[in-house]
């Protein structure tokens, strides 16, 4: 298969300008901007003065100590779960179906303060649980501390440190069962084909819950935690101004743990799991019943647990009076119409700059997915690795650099300020979505192979004729996958939209949410929306994997294509 | 449809450093079949499409009669391809995808174009999946559906890359047959890129064989077949026993080859290579294998050895036999009934020089006979 | 390619309508809750069909850095919020307009003690704020306490590990608390019954609206809010309750146009909206059950029973709190705040917790030493690291990068100061508690 192909020499040029300019404006020039803050005085002479202050404050050391800590927890917490939990389902040869195994995505599309607010709802002592065992003991989450974040993060991290796992090593759990009936001892297996086939999925699932955890602004917050660098970073920035160096050193600072934690994980990562495939599916393996209902009890009740967590939300949703009781004195439907009609401006608000940071999103995606299909294999990987090392940018540090780089700017046109509007967030949103943009535009680029387009070409059809009728309908699905993942990714990200909204009602649906969980009257509505939310993502979901069924066929026929195996 | 001939002058092609294309200089003439072969990697498919226009060589012209590509566009060469994998657009029916591109054709079709098209469907003989999507498709089928879709644009120039690939046997047989008689019948030049000499030695007028990037000989099949000019070549078109020794030039006409594996041979031979160090190729199938106790034919060099191996291949037997240090592989016709000579018999082995082939030493750094 | 230049056109046009829509966009900067805010949007936008408005929600202590962060243009209109110390603010560093003609004559310029509205017209007083104690009286019940009456009692041990505060430095309210508990009892003093409170604390909340939130739901039994958001509770039928503390505050809750808004026009007409009787009677409504400024409005027959009455709570009102005082510290209460109380939670909460128990025990067992003992760690604990003439207190705060960072300096001071104090009084801790118990161990 020959790398290079159609190339025409003019267009390139102005796409990787394009690419440039928006990588340079909206990324390396306020970062680099924020470093220099860091480090030099009012005149812009480079100075020390600042690192010393950082260094002199104990509280600074603390947040900096708490912060690893607590995203090393999370990690490790989530990854001791996820274990055990792929080991049996890859014992019995367990395929979670298809739709389970999207649900492990969820903790990308759904922020963690969510579950956080939820599990206060049941464990604290207002009501439920929490009430109930008021006289043996404290479970409220927001008491124990550091521990109560990482539980949480672990949590909602989890099925994905789980999906990851199971990805790597799925393919091999039937020559796995071959060999343990030939006399292999499970164990032996264990350690010596499942343990090293899905250390790179391991590592990939830990290092996005370590970076994520990282990065979590509004969950310590709803756990009044603050001696974490985010919210450090966040109350310097709301208290004394963006001119201020020590958030900048915060925010590099986080940069820095964030980029040592992602090169450390790429090097267990190595190959194949920034793909995100799923494995092939082989046939189904013949289980007993009595198997497959263990087995089904077994993902019934992990699924149990996550409802049952996620409980509080919808309770709270439903609720009408609810204080200090064990459950609701009432029930009522009217924090889903409040939602629906207070919110709907905020939702349409929402869609439309998600959307552009999507849409921004899928563009640079293809664009950068497919100078790298046409890059030199050397070369490849290394681009792979650094369009994915874009991951370990922390939203808050990115909305500081920008908060730092961008005011008085304003913009062509129309003359207003860029940090009035809201143009700011989809820009931060999608160099936040950019890195699972790449892959989800690797994704759509493979539905089209190039002799496709060359065939195309050659076809002397318009340039116009050959977007619309062959490159639109047959990457349309790719590219509807990577529109609803940068969405998605767009919509939960709190850390960098609670520093740059400029107004309230352009917030992503996720603020609205938390600034509503946290006032007495607007709870139930926050709650519902939450699980509005909640159901929204599952329904895209549900659609997604039904389309993917009825797309079987022809998506084997494009992928058999793509992977020719004589090479010419 | 008026043909189309093709000059490539000096061609060059890289992706980086290393050069897929080099000094590549070729012409094929007007309605001619010409096929290009070579073992994978060695940059056949590459040339295809630099002919298409689909790279720009580095260095170097192609001129499409008389006329360099640079001055057309890739849209307007007027190539028909068909890829490896016929690439047929999955969403389209078979109609959609011949039809595609033929801007009287998007707008409803009008009758010239929609005629065409069945024409071409009824040549090819699958009219009836006119309106199927090519997943349905057999294999022949899908092939045929690709090469209406090259061929409804009457094009100068026919573009086959591998179109024989994962195609079975006895399929494999009938589609070339049906692809010579259409080429014929068109009067199109085409080039077909393969790596299976078969298919190239059965349909096409000439071959080109390429290595390593580089055109190693053009000719005809027989030619080809019968004289390769280097050992590369001669390894691609099937030749396996190579053996490595001095030449000398001893009277007239007469050259005698030292080998410390078979000893010394003289034969006469006209146009004779230059002394040195040279490697002597001959193929399986003109050695003649004969019990050690036989009459030694003066028509033949003789010379002893023992039976390693045999394999049954059918209408052939293949026997791996040790000489000296050296092994040779033989082929023997089978003969109804006759048992293969088991391993350990001392066998003599009768060669006709004149089917020997003799190149230089150090042609190629690969020396050792193939498995 | 071409449908990435497709897009960055898509980009540009999609930003062309901002400038011209029909209904002209009013931006409102406030620290209310979304309760109020869209009760006030629904009312204007029907009432104003040329106007649109919108908010922008953020804590009123971040009021200046967000308005001076802003270029000129580019400014929310309008201001709303309950901190009569942003408003001494925004108007001193010239952030605010005058307003003309959007006054409503029917509102008194002076309601008991309380002066209304600036004397020089920057901003208007548009309804009442009471500071006080909320509580939940089924949590309180279940645990046997009963209800606080002053600021003092909220450091007692039976409410330890029942309040939920907000931070100074992140909610106004808790902010005017601070700062009229500093006035009325004095720096040192004010700060050590802070901090005891602080001490008490199950929690301390980033949003002030967390505070009346987690107590309605009784996850918390009791915390300092503005007296709106527990009468809001208590009407929409939630078992709360409010009691106006001593020294109690009243402050008028302000309203002003921005110096440098976009839309002039269109703020003062929803200035003039919520001062009009229809914006007034809003006030009324449970979700919101804030004091209006506008006397005829509590004569109405929307006003629940035992509503508060106006003149009442303005009687109350401690007159010695001075606005300019506690603006020209604020940044800095609000930062100490965090230093002693925020970030070093947990540490206060172990030693009160200590405290607590030695106490408890010192009164069954009485020691003059270890009396003694206990009052030092009270005194080395809950001890503001600055006293009140430090120059940090008295310069007003300015923006530039240097006194961000001689700030921090001084910052790092009080940190590395508080621990050192705390290992201090955890070793006489240790101390009393041997004594007053020798045979057990000290916890």
């Amino acid at each position: 298969m020959n790398l290079a192909n159609r190339r025409s020499p003019r267009r390139p040029w102005l796409a990787l300008t394009i690419l440039a300019a928006f990588l340079l404006a909206f990324f390396a020039l306020p970062v680099g901007r924020m470093f220099l803050a860091g480090f030099s005085d009012d005149e812009g002479h480079l100075a020390g003065k600042s690192i010393t202050v950082f260094l002199a404050n104990p509280l600074y050391a603390e947040s900096l100590f708490n912060s690893v800590s607590a995203a090393l927890g999370a990690a490790i917490l989530a990854a001791l779960a996820a274990l055990p939990v792929a080991v049996v389902l890859w014992r019995f040869r367990l395929q979670p179906p298809l739709i389970l195994e999207l649900f492990g995505f969820l903790p990308l599309f759904v922020p963690p303060f969510m579950l956080s607010l939820s599990l206060q709802t049941l464990l604290g002592r207002g009501g439920a649980l929490g009430m109930l065992l008021q006289p043996v003991g404290e479970i409220d989450p927001a008491m124990w501390g550091l521990p109560g974040l990482m539980v949480i993060e672990a949590i909602h991290y989890f099925p994905l440190v789980l999906m990851t796992l199971l990805f790597s090593t799925a393919g091999y759990a039937q020559q796995a069962h071959e060999a343990a009936r030939l006399g292999n001892s499970w164990f032996r297996l264990v350690t010596r084909v499942f343990l090293p086939l899905g250390l790179p999925g391991l590592a990939f699932g830990m290092a996005i819950t370590f970076l994520k955890t990282l990065d979590d602004l509004a969950t310590p917050l709803s756990l009044g935690l603050t001696n974490l660098l985010a919210p450090q970073a966040y109350f310097r920035v709301s208290t004394y101004g963006h001119m201020d160096p020590l958030s900048s050193l915060m925010a590099m600072a986080m940069i820095a743990i964030s980029v040592i934690v992602w090169a450390i994980s790429a090097g267990f990562i190595r190959h194949g799991a920034t793909q995100w495939e799923p494995p092939h599916r082989q046939t189904p393996p013949s289980l007993t019943t009595g198997q497959r209902r263990l087995g089904g009890l077994f993902l019934v009740s992990i699924a149990a647990f996550y409802a049952l967590c996620y409980s509080g939300m919808l309770l709270t949703s439903l609720a009408g009076i609810w204080s200090h009781t064990l459950l609701p004195e009432s029930y009522v439907l009217a924090h889903y119409a409040s939602a629906l009609e207070n919110e709907t401006g905020g939702l349409i608000n929402t869609l439309v700059y998600c959307g552009l940071a999507a849409l921004l999103d899928v563009a640079i995606g293809l664009a950068v997915a497919r100078a790298i299909d046409r890059s030199p294999p050397r070369w490849k990987k290394n681009l792979l690795w650094g369009a994915a090392a874009l991951l370990s940018i922390p939203g808050v540090a990115l909305a500081i650099a920008y908060l730092q780089f961008f005011p008085g700017m304003r913009l062509p046109l129309v003359g207003t300020p860029l940090d009035a509007t809201w143009f700011l967030l989809p820009m931060a949103f999608s160099v936040r979505g950019l890195p699972f943009a790449i892959q989800a535009g690797t994704f759509a680029l493979r539905s089209l192979p190039a002799p496709y387009l060359e065939a195309a070409l050659l076809s002397g059809a318009s340039r116009l004729a050959i977007i619309r009728r062959i490159i639109l309908p047959m990457m349309a699905f790719g590219l509807l996958i990577a529109f609803l993942i940068c969405f998605g990714i767009a919509a939960v990200d709190l850390s960098s939209a609670m520093l740059l909204i400029p107004s309230e009602t352009d917030a992503p649906v996720s603020y609205s949410i938390y600034l509503h969980m946290q006032t007495s009257t607007g709870r139930g509505t926050g709650a519902a929306l939450a699980v509005l939310t909640i159901a929204v993502v599952a329904l895209a979901m549900s659609a997604f994997v039904l389309a993917t069924r009825r797309r079987a066929p022809v998506l084997r026929q494009g992928e058999r294509a793509a992977f020719p195996d004589i090479p010419g | 449809m008026n043909s189309v001939r093709i000059e490539a002058d000096n061609i060059a092609f890289s992706y980086g450093e290393p050069r897929v294309l080099r000094d590549i200089n070729l012409s094929i003439e007007a309605c001619e079949l010409f096929a290009v072969v070579g073992p994978s990697g060695s940059g056949k498919t590459t040339l295809l499409r630099v002919l298409a226009g689909l790279e720009q060589p580095s260095h170097g012209s192609i001129r499409l009669n008389g006329v360099d590509v640079r001055d057309i566009p890739v849209a307007g060469r007027n190539v028909g391809m068909v890829f490896q994998n016929f690439a047929l657009w999955p969403h389209m029916t078979v109609f959609e995808n011949i039809a595609f591109g033929h801007p009287s054709a998007q707008s409803s079709g009008t009758e010239t174009v929609e005629a065409r098209i069945e024409k071409l469907l009824a040549i090819l003989d699958i009219t009836e999946t006119r309106a199927a999507r090519p997943a349905q498709l057999s294999i022949g089928q899908q092939q045929r559906v690709a090469l209406a879709r090259a061929l409804v644009h009457e094009p100068r120039l026919l573009l086959l890359d591998d179109p024989f690939s994962n195609v079975e046997q006895e399929l494999r047989k009938q589609m070339r047959h049906d692809l010579r008689t259409l080429q014929r019948k068109l009067g199109i030049t085409t080039i077909l890129v393969t790596h299976a000499l078969e298919d190239a030695l059965s349909i096409a007028d000439r071959l080109a064989v390429v290595v390593h990037g580089t055109i190693r000989q053009i000719g005809s099949p027989t030619a080809i077949y019968d004289f390769p000019n280097s050992i590369d070549v001669a390894r691609f078109v099937g030749v396996e026993n190579f053996l490595a020794g001095t030449l000398r030039h001893v009277e007239r006409q007469m050259i005698e080859f030292a080998s410390p594996d078979i000893g010394t041979l003289r034969w006469p031979m006209r146009d004779r290579p230059a002394e040195g160090p040279s490697v002597l190729s001959i193929r399986p199938h003109a050695l003649h294998l004969c019990p050690i106790d036989s009459f030694r034919d003066g028509r033949y060099s003789w010379i002893e050895g023992d039976v390693v191996a045999s394999e049954f291949l059918g209408e052939v037997v293949r026997y791996r036999i040790a000489i000296g240090n050296a092994e040779l592989s033989v082929k023997q016709p089978h003969y109804l009934g006759a048992t293969a000579t088991p391993a350990g018999t001392q066998v003599l082995i009768g060669f006709d020089p004149s089917r020997a082939r003799i190149f230089p030493a150090g042609q190629n750094a690969d020396m050792s006979t193939p498995e | 390619m071409r449908s990435l230049t497709c897009l960055f056109c898509a980009i540009i046009f999609a930003w062309l309508p901002v400038g011209g829509e029909a209904a002209e966009l009013v931006l409102v900067a406030s620290s209310f809750p979304k309760e109020i805010l869209s009760a006030y949007k629904r009312a204007f936008d029907e009432q104003s069909p040329e106007y649109r408005v919108e908010f922008v929600n953020f804590p009123a202590t971040n009021a200046i850095s967000y308005v001076r962060d802003r270029a000129p243009g580019a400014r929310p209109d309008v201001f709303w919020g309950s901190s009569p110390d942003t408003f001494s603010a925004l108007k001193r560093h010239g952030l605010l307009q005058a307003l003309e003609g959007t006054a409503n004559p029917d509102i008194p310029p002076v309601i008991g003690k309380l002066t209304i509205d600036d004397p020089e017209h920057a901003y208007r007083g548009q309804a009442l704020s009471g500071y006080g104690i909320m509580w939940n009286q089924r949590y309180l019940d279940a645990r046997g306490i009963h209800p606080p009456a002053t600021w003092s009692d909220l450091a007692r041990p039976e409410y330890f590990g029942h309040i939920v505060m907000s931070s100074a430095s992140r909610s106004s309210t808790t902010h005017l608390i601070v700062e009229s508990i500093l006035q009325g009892a004095g720096w040192e003093a004010g700060w050590e019954l802070i901090l005891r409170i602080a001490g008490n604390c199950a929690t301390i909340t980033e949003r002030s609206f967390d505070v009346p939130n987690s107590i309605t739901r009784g996850r918390f039994g009791l915390g300092p809010v503005v007296d709106f958001l527990a009468l809001s509770g208590k009407y929409s039928g939630y078992p709360v309750d409010f009691v106006y503390a001593w020294p109690s505050v009243v402050t008028p809750v302000g309203i002003g146009l921005i110096n440098g808004a976009r839309n002039p026009e269109g703020g003062k007409a929803f200035i003039a909206f919520t001062l009009s009787a229809a914006g007034q009677r809003l006030l009324l409504r449970p979700e919101i059950s804030r004091l209006p400024v506008l006397p005829e409005i509590y004569e109405s027959s929307e006003r629940p029973a035992d509503y508060p009455d106006l003149f009442d709570i303005t009687r109350s009102y401690l007159s010695a709190y001075a606005p300019d005082v506690s603006e020209s510290r604020y940044q800095m209460v609000g930062a100490l705040f965090d230093q002693t109380a925020t970030f070093r939670h947990k540490e206060l909460v172990e030693i009160t917790k200590t405290l607590h128990a030695l106490e408890a025990r010192l009164q069954r067992t009485p020691d003059a030493e270890t009396a003694r003992l206990l009052d030092k760690v009270r005194r080395l604990v809950y001890r503001v690291p600055v006293r009140e003439d430090d120059e940090l207190l008295i310069r007003k705060p300015r923006n530039s990068r240097e006194q961000i960072s001689a700030i921090a300096v001084r910052e790092a001071e009080w940190a590395r100061q508080s621990d050192d104090n705390l290992t201090t009084a955890r070793a006489w801790l240790a101390q009393a508690a041997q004594r007053l118990a020798p045979d057990r161990e000290p916890r």
